[in-house]
């Protein structure tokens, strides 16, 4: 016993003390996001000389659990994450707008109008025929506008949830603030690192970041050796150092080319929810939109096809087989809203088609009779019951060219897609809880072990309270005995 | 190496998660009685429904006109029934009054004056109207298919509906045939028989051979109009069946739809009992796991 047992006995007190500290900040600790578990690292005091037991315990550092592989397979899969929610979410709400199969969808309303048709073909005069037919032409019009507005919508919707980010609430501008405080943290870092402080909270803190980043962007990152950390999305560097780039959108939802681009103009393809919301603005919804306008073209093209070749009950002639004729000629059925007596197929001719307005205010003037020809003896300009005509345009419910099996595929492929995209989600998220759980079987907080921590490291202390006790009485027998 | 809390809170919560999302999913299905909501729950089966539906509305249409054909047909077999009539009646009355031999001038106009009533009879039966439109008339916007004095005002085509797939427009059915197919053409149509009989039998002293010539031109005439009652009566025959084929289809198609779309409510209900279960087991053994720590027993 020599008179440093007294100091050996306190340096565990101080090491236990630490211990317990730490597992107390552990527990603190246990929900937060971004947090890694810390361990007490000792290291024992060498003795002095070849006689002398050692001289206790000293608490080399204090440092974080973490795990380099894990946590850059953790933001991988956060990324990924963020972009498969984010499409699944997209698809879904796509999916809101094409209610099928029920009866109110635009399958059921093309069923009702070929059906007008038939009916007109059997009493091709009957005013209350041909009216039906003109109010369930517009009515598919108007439906098939609604439908092309409302991707429109979800598209400017999509748009303002990116924002612009600047001075808004959109996703950009929250990974821009995430982006500036990323490297904020890294110059706290490196500057702690080199003073030798201890920076594990700034590092929780910038892991937490880098988590949310990576839902935004999809982002890969890379330690530099002070410290600072290094992220980098679709091929552009967003942070080193304590710089941080600030992105900005560029281009819009209508003119379907929204785009992400750095302060100073470098164009960057990031992944995750923001990449998601691009690829859905730019691609997956003038996809739909443009397969919605098919079925808008094939429906105004046929019809308009067989008016142009036919002729009304009352023999007026439709513009193709008109020649001389001088007197009312047909108008086309479906034409572009705001022309009024063409219609130009486009890749947006959904949100503009409507039924023409001469014939709106004139159910009367649909060509329900062939042309003159070797089959019949229809004459142009007299009145006539034959109804070919009538029957090859109800006979369009079968084409398979026609708007219903166009609007078949588009469904079809909706469905495929939106069915994929759950299916990828769910996967993702899997992984993403995958590898939060690997990276959290480093890092994370487990109650009972830091319980034991604490009940050992207690231990620990009251036997060194003991062996201070023991060696205090010691000296004091031995004073007593002087 | 050890599991952290945080994960053991994050994995209940999904798997809790994952199971109400699926317990939803089943309760729309039984509330709303269909197993297909939206495109997603089954891509194939969602484009098989809408193209059965569509065949279905189809098959529909081509039932209504078959209906529509059938009322035609049965009108024209009823019209042409009549004409027949009113046809050996005249040949009869002809025939009697060539056999009488030589009658006075009283009977001979009598006879016209019977004659000029069916032909009466026989004109208003070539105007038959379904739906306000003649007919007999072909496809002519006429209002009449012949005139007060038998010349026809129709057209030579004859009306039709679509009644199945096929080439064109598909498969039609003729609604009925031609005036001239039924009445005659021209000099050689019945009325022009009977108006010319009748002024020789009005004059009173009609000869054997007109009386012979106009039953000649009689019998040709009952011949034409037997010919068209065979037309019609064979298109009603096969209009009945295609109906009766449709009909077989139509339900087939409803029932291959319907298979596909509504709920199997057995199927259902089972696997909500059984996700019920294991959502229950799943949330006793959140409760049991979650507040189980070391500290509960210290």
């Amino acid at each position: 016993m020599s008179d440093f047992g007294l100091s050996i006995a306190a340096s565990g007190l101080i090491a236990d003390s630490a211990e317990l500290d730490t597992a107390s900040n552990n527990l603190s600790n246990i929900n937060t996001a971004g947090y890694a578990q810390e361990v007490v690292n000792l290291a024992p005091e060498a003795a002095a000389g070849p006689l002398e037991a050692g001289r206790g315990v000293t608490v080399a550092s204090v440092s974080a659990l973490t795990d380099a592989v894990y946590e850059a397979a953790n933001v991988a899969a956060e990324g990924v994450q963020g972009a498969a929610s984010t499409t699944n979410q997209v698809m879904s709400s796509i999916e809101a707008v094409f209610p099928e199969p029920s009866s109110d969808g635009l399958s059921a309303q093309l069923a009702t109008f070929w059906g007008d048709l038939s009916t007109l073909a059997a009493n091709p005069n009957q005013a209350g025929a041909q009216q039906t037919v003109a109010a369930d032409a517009s009515g598919l019009a108007d439906a098939l506008n609604t439908t092309s507005t409302q991707l429109s919508q979800l598209g400017a919707s999509l748009q303002s949830e990116v924002g612009t980010g600047l001075g808004d609430s959109g996703t950009l501008a929250q990974a821009n603030a995430l982006l500036s405080q990323v490297a904020q943290l890294n110059q706290g870092i490196v500057a702690g690192d080199a003073a030798g402080q201890n920076v594990n909270a700034l590092g929780d803190e910038r892991r937490s970041a880098v988590d949310q980043l990576a839902g935004f962007l999809g982002i890969s990152t890379s330690t530099a050796p002070d410290g600072a950390l290094t992220i980098n999305s679709g091929g552009v560097q967003l942070v080193s150092g304590n710089v941080a780039e600030t992105l900005v959108s560029t281009g819009s939802a209508a003119t379907e080319n929204l785009g992400i681009a750095t302060s100073s103009g470098v164009p960057l393809q990031p992944g995750g929810s923001i990449g998601a919301n691009l690829t859905a603005v730019d691609t997956t919804l003038p996809g739909y939109q443009s397969q919605l306008s098919a079925v808008a073209n094939a429906l105004a093209g046929d019809l308009n096809t067989l008016q142009a070749n036919g002729m009304a009950a009352n023999g007026d002639p439709g513009s193709a087989i008109a020649g001389g004729f001088t007197g009312t000629v047909l108008p086309n059925i479906f034409v572009d809203q705001g022309s009024g007596s063409t219609y130009t197929p486009t890749a947006t001719s959904a949100a503009t088609i409507a039924v023409s307005p001469t014939y709106l205010s004139d159910p009367s003037l649909i060509a329900t009779a062939a042309a003159p020809g070797p089959g019949n003896s229809n004459v142009i300009g007299a009145a006539t019951l034959d109804s070919t005509n009538a029957q090859a345009m109800a006979a369009l419910a079968g084409s398979t060219t026609g708007p219903d099996t166009l609007y078949q595929s588009l469904i079809g492929n909706l469905g495929t897609e939106a069915s994929n995209a759950a299916g990828t989600s769910t996967a993702a998220s899997n992984l993403a809880t995958t590898a939060a759980s690997n990276l959290a079987s480093i890092s994370g907080v487990n109650q009972n072990q830091q319980e034991v921590d604490i009940l050992s490291a207690q231990n620990a202390f009251q036997a060194a309270s003991q062996a201070i006790n023991a060696i205090n009485q010691s000296f004091q027998s031995l004073l007593q005995a002087v | 190496m050890g599991v952290a809390d945080i994960t053991l809170s994050q994995a209940i919560t999904q798997q809790l998660n994952q199971q109400e999302l699926s317990i939803a999913n089943l309760e729309e299905q039984m509330s709303s009685g269909r197993s297909l909501n939206k495109p997603s729950d089954n891509p194939a089966a969602v484009t098989q429904v809408l193209q059965l539906s569509s065949q279905a509305s189809q098959l529909s249409n081509w039932q209504a006109n078959a209906q529509t054909a059938a009322s035609w047909l049965g009108m024209g077999n009823n019209a042409l029934n009549s004409v027949l009539d009113d046809m050996q009646g005249a040949r009869t009355l002809i025939l009697q009054t060539l056999n009488q031999g030589t009658q006075n001038a009283t009977t001979y106009q009598a006879a016209a004056q019977q004659l000029q009533g069916i032909n009466a009879d026989l004109l208003s039966t070539a105007n038959t109207q379904y739906e306000g439109r003649p007919i007999f008339a072909g496809t002519s916007a006429s209002s009449q298919a012949y005139d007060a004095t038998g010349n026809y005002l129709g057209n030579s085509d004859t009306p039709n509906v679509v009644i199945g797939s096929g080439p064109g427009s598909g498969q039609t059915a003729a609604l009925s045939v031609p005036g001239p197919s039924v009445f005659g053409t021209g000099a050689a149509s019945v009325f022009n028989t009977l108006t010319t009989v009748i002024g020789q039998l009005g004059s009173g002293t009609p000869t054997a051979t007109q009386l012979d010539a106009a039953l000649t031109a009689l019998d040709a005439n009952i011949s034409t109009a037997e010919q068209a009652s065979a037309v019609l009566g064979n298109g009603s025959d096969q209009v009945a069946a295609v109906s009766a084929s449709l009909t077989t289809q139509l339900t087939s198609v409803q029932n291959t739809q319907a298979g596909l779309e509504d709920v199997n409510v057995a199927t259902v209900t089972t696997q909500l009992d059984s996700e019920m279960t294991n959502y229950q087991a799943a949330m006793w053994a959140a409760s049991q796991a979650i507040p189980e720590t070391l500290v509960h027993f210290l």
